[in-house]
């Protein structure tokens, strides 16, 4: 394989707690703790959890949207988060982002053209208004909505269509890595599917890499390669989509695809429910940060870190069970 | 079984700038006694006016123009505020979508447990405190008696939404109508509370009827399904019949566009377009701008729901056609 597009090596954010007159620092809430994982040129990684796991965090730590506590980020080898302010901004060219929530990431008091331009203007990509408008016209029509409505506003569209200018907006700057956060979640399923598709679409037409952030499960595992699912800042499996679904190794992960409902009346299937709530991310338990909800905890767990391992080939989890 | 609620011809229109516009049209189901009915649909579809027009819990600017609801025989319909107020949270309880907004954030949990308590049951303050302590064991709280002590903020997405149940199981109710209960949950959490739900409605032999967009909810929990869309059921039927055998193309397509675990699926077949307004409702059948079969009679006329077997039906054309056919 060649030089992974993206390799993001032990990457930790860190917030402080701050109490009293002084604001002076109480602890920490460790919201990625260490989060490894590479994406290569064309492919889309997966990163599952549920909410508090630190997944969009980790998401705008790599484009240093939120500057992380430590840990590398190789992009096409170079490490960004060396690079000075300027330096980055021009980075960002190639790594750009869609965020969830489409009626709030768009500009109410912007046209759609002026959304588009934006990026083009900051970037200084054209010299003419003339050429921009051109771009703007055809990103629209790249994500499947008419030119014709570029002088709208953001409140004229639909959630999907919001979606849909989300996307053309990152695209506009030519990236070669998105940084999805959730971009579907808000969307109803008829319109998610057509997002979904979307965005399948232009990865094969512009050679796009993604970083897929989601809590649902089918949808991370229908778009993506390879999956991490992370647990309380931590990535407690990655591995092969498919293989994931079909044999999942770490008892988080068993349980998260056990909890999904399945839409069909016919299969019934073991449930493993999960006692309890997820632990706070300031205190997290000793040993594996999973063992007070796990059913298959062991004394071990308890106490000691599990290490991070290959437990088969391309398959990595960090639990004792595979010791 | 009997009916204990059925639902018949329901309209209920919203004031706007341009009049009253229905958001529901001629809705009409019935829920059995011990059944869960469950009520599908996307985002402005209708279901939640539906849940709100029987708790009638419309904002002022909406009414209900046409229809009956009949809660054990009896016309919910045109009741008088107070009589209503005796049914609601007594004998048909709500739980929200939010567990966030829906509980007072001024009052601790024990009080607002209680409170339907003192007011249908005419319990003392004691009485009812040590009644939400048993409740909020019912519904799997640790710790029943301090959190009962505590104020919503100090609990998790979860345990507020078990703490609504806690509210909706205090008288126990004949009704439940859960609105997307578990929308803004978790999956493992999800989980939790849709196992406490099952539960619950086993031991009191509850009708439960709920709201959700989630077709996998559905699979799992009802026993019969009402898909609605653009506030009109479009098809209706046994849970394994709509799913082995769905016949409205909206049904079709909303099944077709889930994407699914246990299989890999090159591409997600889609239902192009957009719900329309409620402004600019088409005239004929109201999906047939986004249904690949529509034909002109769907553009001109609105199908009326036709039988597809005994207890499935369908508010489509095709089935007529097929009929015709045959």
């Amino acid at each position: 394989m060649s030089e992974p597009l993206l390799q993001v090596r032990n990457l930790k954010k860190y917030f402080p707690i701050r109490k009293g007159v002084m604001r002076r620092i109480a602890g920490q809430v460790r919201a990625v703790d260490g989060v490894s994982f590479e994406v290569a040129a064309g492919e889309t990684f997966g990163l599952v959890g549920e909410s508090g796991c630190g997944k969009s965090t980790a998401g705008r730590s790599i484009l240093r949207l939120i500057e992380p506590t430590a840990g590398q980020i190789l992009f096409n080898g170079r490490d960004i988060r060396k690079l000075k302010a300027g330096q980055m901004r021009l980075m960002r060219r190639e790594m750009q982002i869609v965020f969830q929530d489409p009626y709030a990431s768009l500009n109410p008091r912007y046209t759609v053209r002026q959304i588009l331009e934006e990026p083009m203007i900051i970037h200084s990509l054209f010299d003419s208004a003339a050429e921009r408008k051109k771009r703007a016209a055809e990103l629209l029509e790249t994500v499947g909505l008419s030119a014709s409505r570029m002088d709208r506003y953001p409140h004229e569209f639909s959630g999907g269509q919001r979606q849909r200018i989300g996307i053309a907006r990152a695209l506009a700057v030519d990236p070669k890595l998105i940084i999805a956060d959730e971009p579907v979640s808000a969307l109803d399923v008829s319109v998610q599917s057509q997002v979904l598709n979307l965005l399948d679409d232009l990865q094969k037409q512009l050679h796009l890499s993604y970083v897929f952030i989601a809590h649902d499960l089918s949808v991370v595992k229908h778009i993506s390669d390879r999956i991490g699912v992370m647990y309380l800042g931590q990535i407690v499996e990655l591995g092969d989509s498919d293989e994931l679904y079909e044999k999942p190794l770490h008892p988080y992960t068993q349980a998260l695809l056990s909890a999904v409902p399945i839409p069909n009346p016919e299969v019934k299937r073991e449930r493993i429910i999960l006692q309890g709530d997820l632990p706070s991310p300031a205190n997290p338990p000793k040993g594996c940060y999973f063992h007070p909800r796990c059913k298959d905890v062991m004394e071990i767990c308890r106490t000691q870190t599990p290490a991070w391992k290959e437990v088969e080939p391309g398959r990595f989890a960090a639990c004792h069970l595979y010791d | 079984m009997s009916a204990l609620l059925e639902v018949s011809g329901l309209t209920t229109s919203f004031l706007t700038a341009s009049g009253y516009l229905p958001a529901i049209e001629d809705v009409s189901f019935v829920i059995e006694k011990g059944e869960t009915l469950g009520i599908v649909g996307e985002s402005g579809c209708g279901k939640s006016v539906t849940s709100l027009s029987i708790m009638q819990l419309l904002s002022v600017n909406g009414k209900i123009r046409e229809g009956t609801i009949l809660f054990e025989g009896k016309q919910l319909v045109g009741l008088k505020d107070a009589s209503m107020r005796k049914i609601r949270g007594n004998d048909i309880a709500m739980i929200f979508q939010e567990p966030m907004t829906s509980l007072n954030p001024v009052h601790k949990i024990g009080k607002q447990i209680g409170e339907s308590l003192r007011i249908h049951r005419g319990m003392s303050k004691e009485q009812s405190k040590r009644k939400a302590v048993d409740l909020l064991k019912l519904v799997g709280i640790p710790r029943a008696e301090d959190i009962a002590d505590e104020f919503p903020h100090r609990l998790s997405g979860g345990m507020r939404q078990r703490v609504m149940i806690a509210i909706a199981m205090a008288c126990d109710p004949k009704l439940l109508i859960a609105d997307e209960p578990t929308t803004a949950l978790d999956v493992t959490i999800q989980a939790q509370i849709l196992d406490l739900m099952r539960k619950l409605k086993a031991e009191r032999e509850m009708s439960i009827m709920l709201i959700t967009h989630d077709l996998g909810v559905v699979a799992e929990m009802c026993d019969r399904v009402v898909v609605m869309y653009a506030g009109k059921v479009v098809e209706q039927g046994p849970v394994r019949e709509i799913f082995r055998n769905p016949t409205h193309p909206y049904t079709i397509g909303l099944l077709n566009s889930i994407p699914r675990l246990e299989d890999r699926q090159q591409r997600l077949s889609s239902i192009a377009g957009n719900v329309p307004s409620i402004e600019v409702m088409p005239a004929g059948c109201r999906f047939a701008s986004r249904c690949p079969y529509a034909t002109q009679r769907c553009a001109d006329n609105e199908p009326s729901l036709l039988s597809v077997t005994e207890n499935h039906q369908a508010r489509c054309w095709l089935i007529d056609d097929k009929e015709v056919a045959m």
